[in-house]
């Protein structure tokens, strides 16, 4: 791991404001991410896992700098992507690519598949005339769509044959890194194995590096080399994903992980059957965002943050219960 | 006596481009008390067989033939009154959206007292009491205040509880989970399925859970049956389905979901994707993505066959 990381997210904040009331003039903000940190590694795939509402989307959000970061540094190949101006940035987003979990709605349905694919390397100019034709065709190809989808719609597709669009799009720039925010959830189980092996056989015929963003830990295990676990805005865990699901050391990793149900009738567990709600992003709790639903809350843990430390070879946890303090 | 018995049920509808046969002649029975898990890909039928039971289906463009035994009634042949003194008394019902399935505009309080007052005799305060009394059931803490919220007060996890006190208010002998914890988080899923167990033992309540999810069936259910465009393909104890799955199906499905337990380098997944209803291949509808299919698969339409201690199996192989 002496290599350089190609993305380094350092201390990402992003924050909403919420109006109270039109009189109000004190602000409130909706901590939607609060601080994460972390390094994704070249040809790696790190699994960002939490449950809805935790700020993985948005994470991925300000990363991409669809949404402004309200602080933090994003790094990516060396360059602070965060002071980049729109040119420059342009620039970067040929190799910074995205698929979003929905493939209905992120689609244009008045497009052509084949006009859709084109059209990053037309913004781009990176091809045109029959260079582009060719390069389409084999964008197609390569994600395993048949030659004559080209000419028809996205509605005329499966769910996980318009996945396999979104990644064709993904893939025209040549990406290094591609962000892949719940790209299997909307499909059916028989066609989600299609896709995650496609994308296993992608990375490895392009040499790309994912963030794979779910809130399915089976498929997170499946695909990720290392895997983040974050509740409320924070991270909580990082480990990879043979460690962190063999040996969980956060007590919101080990609940999410037992509740997990297993296809297999002779399962026997003790699942950790956490108690209420994810509290609000708007005032979360103090100290440590996950004690007011942790089996083992301390003093501490209502009053101090853990911070996420070191507990073995790259595991990394945010616990009063395993901090080195 | 079952409590349900369904015998060549078929729910087609009628379309401007043909007929779409949804649910293509399917038996089954429930007894009192069990769980029965119906698992299937989305378009499968699973959903319309729960609608179809519940007289739910809307006639035209749906039509709904075959024998459907409640309790001893023929329900398909009941009048529109009669059925919904039924429904929602003797069997519920229960969806994945919780949110689109309650009233906006109405409190949860009055919504969980419009199913009692509907079905029960009661009234006024013994009412109120009942329907405090079923938010505690389900797990809703301080329900003297939460009577009053609204839907959108809620969290997920905490409408689909309201969800399931509505259902549950008259005892219902068999309630009908359509996806119940497919909406909600993990850890809030966790809690939902426990919550069903619990009640399953307390009150008897007969189950046909509906999922996709392999993991949660094995989970809850006794007894599966395994559903693959609009026909049953299997059946079978939970524990003979998931050791020892008889239909190339059943085993692809198995075989293609990633699995915590049981990690493995590369899933083998079902080639293709599941037919069109409009237009099914000749033979049985799972040949073309079917790696042992023989030249008898892709003519012939095999039949759900008998093969003893409740299991059946509709594959040519077998």
């Amino acid at each position: 791991m002496a290599l350089l990381p190609l993305l380094q997210v350092r201390d990402l904040k992003k924050y909403y404001p919420i109006k109270k009331s039109p009189l109000s003039r004190t602000k409130v903000f909706a901590k939607a991410v609060d601080g994460i940190s972390f390094d994704i590694f070249r040809g790696e795939t790190f699994g960002l896992v939490g449950e809805s509402g935790c700020g993985k989307t948005t994470a991925a959000k300000a990363i991409l700098r669809l949404e402004k970061a309200t602080a933090g540094s994003v790094i990516f190949d060396g360059i602070d992507i965060m002071q980049l101006d729109k040119a420059a940035m342009r620039q970067v987003r040929r190799e910074l690519q995205v698929v979003f979990q929905d493939p209905y709605s992120s689609l244009n349905p008045r497009m052509t598949v084949e006009d859709i694919v084109a059209e990053p390397l037309i913004v781009h100019k990176a091809a045109k005339g029959k260079e582009l034709a060719g390069k389409v065709a084999e964008l197609l190809d390569i994600v395993g769509l048949s030659r004559n989808s080209g000419e028809r719609y996205p509605h005329e597709f499966s769910g996980g044959q318009r996945q396999r669009i979104g990644l064709a799009r993904a893939l025209a720039l040549q990406p290094k890194l591609i962000i892949l925010d719940e790209p299997v959830s909307a499909l059916d189980v028989s066609i989600q194995s299609q896709i995650i092996n496609l994308l296993e056989d992608l990375q490895q015929q392009f040499k790309l590096t994912y963030l794979f963003i779910a809130h399915d830990l089976s498929v997170v295990n499946h695909i990720s080399d290392r895997v983040a676990v974050m509740y409320l805005g924070k991270l909580a865990e990082i480990a990879s994903g043979e460690e962190l699901f063999s040996n969980p050391q956060h007590p919101y990793t080990q609940a999410l992980l037992s509740s997990v149900p297993l296809p297999d009738p002779a399962a026997k567990r003790e699942k950790i059957i956490l108690p209420g709600n994810v509290p609000s992003p708007v005032n979360p709790p103090w100290g440590c965002r996950f004690h007011t639903r942790c089996p083992y809350k301390m003093d501490i843990c209502t009053q101090k943050e853990p911070a996420l430390n070191a507990v073995g070879d790259s595991h990394f946890v945010a616990c009063h219960l395993t901090g080195s303090n | 006596m079952a409590l349900l018995e369904v015998n060549n049920l078929k729910t087609h509808f009628h379309t401007a481009k043909g007929i779409v046969p949804a649910v293509d002649g399917v038996d089954f029975s429930v007894s009192q008390g069990e769980t029965l898990g119906l698992v299937g890909e989305s378009g499968c039928g699973k959903s319309v067989t729960a609608l179809s039971i519940m007289g739910l289906v809307p006639s035209p463009p749906g039509k709904v033939t075959g024998k459907i035994l409640f309790d001893g009634r023929d329900v398909l042949s009941l009048s529109e009154k009669e059925m919904r003194r039924l429904r929602g008394n003797e069997m519920a019902m229960i969806f994945q959206e919780p949110m689109s399935a309650l009233n906006p505009v109405l409190t949860i309080g009055e919504q969980i007292a419009e199913a009692i007052r509907l079905h029960q005799d009661i009234e006024g305060r013994d009412l109120e009491e009942r329907t405090i009394d079923m938010m505690q059931l389900v797990g809703i803490s301080m329900p003297e205040k939460r009577f009053r919220d609204y839907p959108h007060q809620l969290s997920g996890g905490m409408r689909q509880r309201v969800l399931i006190a509505m259902a549950l208010s008259c005892n219902p002998k068999l309630l009908f989970a359509d996806e119940p914890s497919t909406a909600l988080d993990v850890t809030i899923q966790a809690q939902i399925l426990e919550l069903l167990k619990q009640l399953r033992t307390d009150i008897d309540t007969a189950i046909v859970l509906i999922s996709h999810d392999l993991g949660v069936i094995a989970e809850m259910a006794d007894r599966v049956i395994v559903m693959y465009a609009g026909k049953f393909v299997e059946e079978a104890s939970v524990n003979d389905l998931f050791h020892n799955p008889l239909h190339p199906y059943t085993e692809g499905l198995l075989l293609s979901v990633p699995r915590l337990d049981k990690p493995v380098k590369r899933l083998r997944p079902i080639t293709g994707s599941v037919p069109d209803l409009l237009d099914l291949p000749a033979g049985c509808s799972f040949h073309p993505r079917c790696s042992y299919a023989k030249d008898i698969c892709r003519q012939q339409s095999p039949i759900l066959k008998s093969l003893g201690a409740g299991r059946r199996v509709s594959c040519w192989l077998r």
